[in-house]
């Protein structure tokens, strides 16, 4: 399904304005990490700079891929670990993606994967995490 | 100390972005161990008890057997804390620290605050 972008552009340079809702939901998510992330109350750590515009580049670019492949992104839920990176996850019954992005770019990010009793890593490409995530759904 | 009992019951404090906000699972990153950790830190005695761990948090639930079905045990080190051990950060083994946080969300129950916060009402 399509829909309006709900966060603002001028954070997210040349962000397509149109995109399933997914992909809008889970870029929300990321907004609220990176500006409005309260860790004094609640302990949830502010993406960093890096860590939000890495995982948005990549996820736009999957996005865009799989749109190339007929799907579309899936619902996911974002969250940042305590030195401000960022991970998505998509979790289902038998199979589960984490796309992990540190906070700072000394650490390389990856792709957890599994479907079924398979699982590992590979680097956090668009292409990887398109390919992955058509397990999911 | 005495091992605890399979159907023993321990709560895990939960930041809000822990929780998918609209079907209340447990995420995998509830259980991704921090490097300075030396354990997955959980509560032994109650919700509520967990519930004063992390200001604004959420709790979740899962039962020792099922932590122990994944070939990990859990300790306890200063009653009512307690330690899932044996489960590697992300950086010593990404695969591993993942497969098992996966493994454990999906062992893991949202605890509806209204349990813990009015007793009288669960």
């Amino acid at each position: 399904m399509m829909t309006s972008l709900p966060i603002d552009a001028t954070t997210v340079p040349s962000l397509t304005l149109v995109m399933d809702r997914a992909l809008a939901d889970i870029l929300s998510q990321l907004q609220e990490l990176r500006f409005h992330a309260d860790s004094e109350s609640t302990g949830d750590v502010c993406a960093s700079e890096y860590a939000f515009d890495t995982g948005v580049r990549v996820l736009r670019d999957a996005a865009a891929a799989c749109a190339r492949a007929g799907r579309s992104i899936p619902r996911g839920r974002a969250s940042t670990d305590d030195e401000g990176g960022i991970q998505v996850q998509w979790i289902r019954t038998s199979a589960g993606v984490n796309f992990v992005v540190p906070g700072v770019d000394s650490r390389p990010g990856y792709i957890y994967h599994e479907v079924g009793d398979t699982y590992g890593t590979c680097p956090p490409t668009a292409d990887n995490l398109s390919r992955w995530l058509s397990e999911i759904d | 100390m005495e091992p605890l009992a399979c159907n023993q019951i321990v709560f895990r404090a939960l930041r809000p972005s822990w929780v998918d906000r609209q079907t209340m699972d447990v995420l995998p990153i509830a259980f991704v161990r921090r490097p300075i950790e030396s354990g997955l830190s959980v509560n032994v005695a109650s919700a509520e008890s967990c519930s004063k761990t992390l200001r604004k948090c959420g709790v979740g639930s899962l039962h020792v057997g099922r932590i122990r079905d994944l070939g990990l045990d859990v300790v306890v080190d200063s009653h009512p804390h307690a330690e899932i051990a044996g489960v590697p950060t992300d950086i010593e083994n990404p695969a591993e620290a993942n497969r098992l946080a996966f493994s454990l969300a999906r062992r893991t129950r949202f605890v509806p605050p209204d349990l813990y916060t009015n007793p009288a009402a669960s």
